[in-house]
C-alpha cells in the first residue's frame, strides 16, 4: 500500500478545509432551518468529541457529561445577559451580587463557562474516579442530576424552574465551526502525543499501565477536566443557540448524555473523526424522525402521527446498530487521507482483480 | 547488606482467610539473576504483585534499594526503577508494538524530575526540561517536546531491535504470536529504564529453541542494561540453567533457598513438586 506523503496530506486538508469554509460561508442557501442544523452539527460535535475523550480514549465510562454541559451553558448564559434581561427573568428572586452588574462577550463568557464546567469535572472526578467500571458511571450520573437539581432548585443564582430566557443568540456558524476546529486540534493533538498514548494505555489495560509507570488516577483526571473544560463550551454555545435554558431533564439532563452517548458509539469509541460523523448522523436523523410525530402519508395510507415516536424510532435504530455494526462507524481508528485512499484502492483492486 | 536491591522481610499477605505469602524473607543483590519457583498456586505471582505495588503486604517490609516501597502506589514503584512482565500478557493489544514500547516511557520522559536528572547528564542530548506544563506542550508541539518524542522513538526501535521485534513495530500488539508477545513486554518493561527487571514466566509458551533464543536475550540485556533480574518460571531447565540463586515457595512458605544444585537436591522441594514417598 503506497503511504501518501507529507506534502499530499497537507493540500489534501487544505482543500479540505477550504470546501468546508466555502459551504459555511454559503450555509445560508439552504434557508435558516437548515443553518441552525448545521451549527448545531458543530455543537453537538464538540460535546461528542469532548466525551470521546473520556469514554473512547481514557476508557472511563462517565454519564456526566450533561452536568458540565449545563454549568458551562449556564455560567455563560448569565454572563452574556443584559442586565435589563435579568432584572426581568429574576422576579421571584433577585440574581445575586456579581453576576446582576454585569455583563461581558460572548467569546470571554465562552472561556469562563468552559473553565467553570473543568472545575467542576475536577471537583467531582476527585472523589469518583477513585472508582471503577459501573460505580463510575453511576456515580457521574448521580453528580450530573445533582448539578441539575442544584441548578432546578437555586433561584437566587439559575433562576430555577422558570428558566433563563432572552439569551441572544450569538453562535453563529463561524462560532459554532471555530470552536468544533480548536477542539478538534487541541483533542487530537492529545491523541497522538505522549500523553494520548499513555491514555489509551489506561483504556485497554490499566493495571499494566500503572505498572509502566503511568500515573492512572492523574492521567484520568486530566482527561476527565479536558473534556469538563470543551463539554462547559459546547453548553455555552448551546445556549447561545438555542436562547432559552431550563433544567428539565430531557434539555439539559441526564437525556442529553444519552444523545452525546449515541453519537459517539455510533461513530465509534475512541474516534475523534467518529464523534464528528456521529453528530452529523445524529443531528440529522433526529431531525428527520420528527417528521413521524405529525401524520405521514406513506404511499396514500395515512400513519398517524404519535408524540414521542421520534425517539423510539431513534431507540430502534441505535439498536440495530449495537446488533449489526457494534464497534461503529469508525471504530477506535481516525479518519484520515491515507485511511481512505487505502479504502478506496482496495475496493477498486478487489474490482480489477 | 549494601548491596541487597531489593529486600523483603516478614512479608506475609492474606486474603480474607487464605495465607497466600506466610512470612517471607529474602533478598537480591545487585546484578543477580534469582529464580522464584514452586508448583502451581504458591504465592509466586503474588509475591511479584506486592513488589510492584498491585497488592498491599498484611504485614512486613519491602525495601528496594534501602528505601521502604511497601504499600507505595505502582507507578511510584516502576520510577523507582523496577519493571515487570506478567504471567498472563498484558499488553496494550489495539495499539502497535512501537506505541507499546513508547508507552513504557511515558512516565520517564514527561516526569519533569527525570528530565531534570537527564539533562544534567548529558546536556547535548537531552533537552532542558521546560517551564511549561508538559501537557500543554504535547498538546501544542512545542519543539522541546517534539525532540522527546522523537528520542522515545529512537529508543523504542533501539528496544525492538535489541529484542528482535524491530520489524514487527507498525503490527498491532494482538496481531504478533505468543512468543513474540512475550519478548514485547520485555522490551516495553525495558522501556521504563528499570535497574530491576521482574519476569513472570517469560518462557512460558515457548517451544525449547524459542526459550533457548530468550535466555540468550536475557543474558544480553542485562548485561547491556546492568539489570538484576528476578524470574519465576516452571521449566526447569531455564531456570536451572540461568539462575545464579534460588527461592523454593510452597503454599507461601519459603521451603528452599540456594544454588541450583542445591536446590535441586533437597528432599523437601523434591516432595514438593512430586509429593511424598510412597511406601508400598
Amino acid at each position: 500500500m503506497k503511504k501518501l506523503s507529507f506534502k499530499v496530506n497537507l493540500i489534501l486538508t487544505i482543500v479540505f478545509l477550504i470546501g468546508v469554509y466555502f459551504f459555511l460561508a454559503n450555509a445560508n442557501i439552504f434557508g435558516d432551518y437548515w443553518s441552525r442544523i448545521i451549527t448545531l452539527i458543530a455543537i453537538y460535535g464538540i460535546m461528542a468529541i469532548s466525551y470521546t475523550l473520556v469514554n473512547g480514549i481514557t476508557g472511563i465510562f462517565s454519564l456526566g457529561q450533561a452536568g458540565f454541559i449545563a454549568i458551562g451553558a449556564y455560567t455563560s448564559a448569565l454572563l452574556t445577559l443584559s442586565i435589563q434581561q435579568k432584572e426581568m427573568s429574576f422576579f421571584i428572586q433577585p440574581l445575586i451580587w456579581p453576576l446582576n452588574s454585569i455583563q461581558i462577550g460572548f467569546f470571554p463568557a465562552t472561556i469562563i463557562g468552559g473553565l467553570v464546567a473543568a472545575f467542576f469535572a475536577f471537583l467531582i472526578g476527585y472523589p469518583s474516579l477513585r472508582l471503577t467500571g459501573d460505580y463510575f458511571a453511576i456515580a457521574t450520573l448521580a453528580f450530573a442530576e445533582i448539578i441539575r437539581i442544584l441548578i432546578q432548585n437555586s433561584y437566587g443564582l439559575t433562576n430555577g424552574t422558570l428558566g433563563l430566557k432572552g439569551i441572544s443568540s450569538y453562535t453563529t456558524v463561524w462560532w459554532a465551526w471555530g470552536w468544533l476546529l480548536v477542539t478538534v486540534i487541541v483533542i487530537g493533538s492529545l491523541k497522538f502525543s505522549s500523553y494520548g498514548r499513555a491514555l489509551r494505555a489506561i483504556s485497554e489495560d490499566p493495571v499494566a499501565a500503572k505498572v509502566m509507570g503511568i500515573d492512572v488516577f492523574r492521567h484520568q483526571m486530566m482527561a476527565f477536566v479536558i473534556s469538563g473544560f470543551f463539554a462547559g463550551v459546547s453548553g455555552s454555545l448551546y445556549a447561545h443557540w438555542i436562547t432559552t435554558l431550563d433544567p428539565r431533564p430531557a434539555s439539559l439532563g441526564v437525556m442529553l448524555t444519552f444523545y452525546v452517548l449515541i453519537m459517539i458509539v455510533i461513530g465509534g469509541l475512541g474516534s475523534i473523526s467518529g464523534a464528528i460523523i456521529g453528530a452529523i448522523f445524529f443531528a440529522f436523523v433526529s431531525q428527520w424522525l420528527r417528521m413521524f410525530e405529525s401524520n405521514v402519508n406513506f404511499f396514500g395510507f395515512t400513519i398517524p402521527g404519535v408524540p414521542g415516536m421520534s425517539m423510539l424510532m431513534l431507540s430502534a435504530i441505535f439498536i440495530l446498530v449495537m446488533i449489526f455494526w457494534r464497534r461503529g462507524v469508525m471504530g477506535k481508528s481516525e479518519l484520515s487521507w491515507q485511511s481512505m485512499y487505502n479504502f478506496f484502492k482496495k475496493r477498486v483492486g478487489d474490482e480489477n482483480g | 547488606m549494601a548491596d541487597n536491591i531489593l529486600r523483603l522481610e516478614r512479608m506475609t499477605i492474606k486474603f480474607g482467610g487464605l495465607t497466600a505469602v506466610d512470612d517471607l524473607s529474602m533478598y537480591i543483590n545487585k546484578g543477580e539473576l534469582v529464580g522464584l519457583i514452586g508448583p502451581n498456586g504458591a504465592g509466586k505471582t503474588t509475591v511479584f504483585n506486592v513488589i510492584t505495588g498491585i497488592y498491599k503486604p498484611s504485614s512486613g517490609k519491602v525495601y528496594f534499594k534501602g528505601i521502604d516501597i511497601t504499600g507505595l502506589k505502582p507507578h511510584l514503584i516502576n520510577q523507582m526503577g523496577i519493571a515487570r512482565t506478567f504471567q498472563n500478557i498484558r499488553l496494550f493489544s489495539d495499539m502497535t508494538v512501537l506505541e507499546n514500547t513508547m508507552v513504557g516511557q511515558h512516565s520517564y520522559f514527561t516526569n519533569r524530575k527525570a528530565l531534570k536528572f537527564l539533562h544534567a547528564q548529558d546536556p547535548q542530548k537531552y533537552p532542558k526540561p521546560s517551564w511549561k506544563p508538559w501537557l500543554f506542550s504535547a498538546i501544542f508541539k512545542t519543539p522541546d517536546y517534539t525532540k522527546v518524542e522523537k528520542m522515545m522513538r529512537e529508543k523504542a526501535l533501539d528496544l525492538l531491535e535489541k529484542m528482535e521485534l524491530k520489524k514487527y513495530a507498525d503490527l498491532k500488539a494482538s496481531a504478533l504470536p505468543y512468543g513474540q508477545q512475550r519478548k514485547l513486554e520485555i522490551a516495553r518493561a525495558l522501556a521504563t529504564n528499570p535497574t530491576l527487571l521482574i519476569l513472570d514466566e517469560p518462557a512460558a509458551g515457548m517451544n525449547p529453541q524459542e526459550s533457548q533464543r530468550l535466555l540468550e536475550s536475557i543474558r544480553k540485556i542485562m548485561e547491556d542494561f546492568s539489570l538484576t533480574i528476578l524470574l519465576i518460571e516452571h521449566d526447569m531447565k531455564f531456570v536451572m540453567n540461568i539462575c545464579e540463586r534460588i527461592y523454593v515457595l510452597d503454599y507461601g512458605k519459603l521451603i528452599s533457598h540456594g544454588t541450583p544444585e542445591s536446590v535441586q537436591n533437597d528432599k523437601k522441594v523434591i516432595e514438593a513438586y512430586l509429593g511424598d514417598e510412597i511406601y508400598v
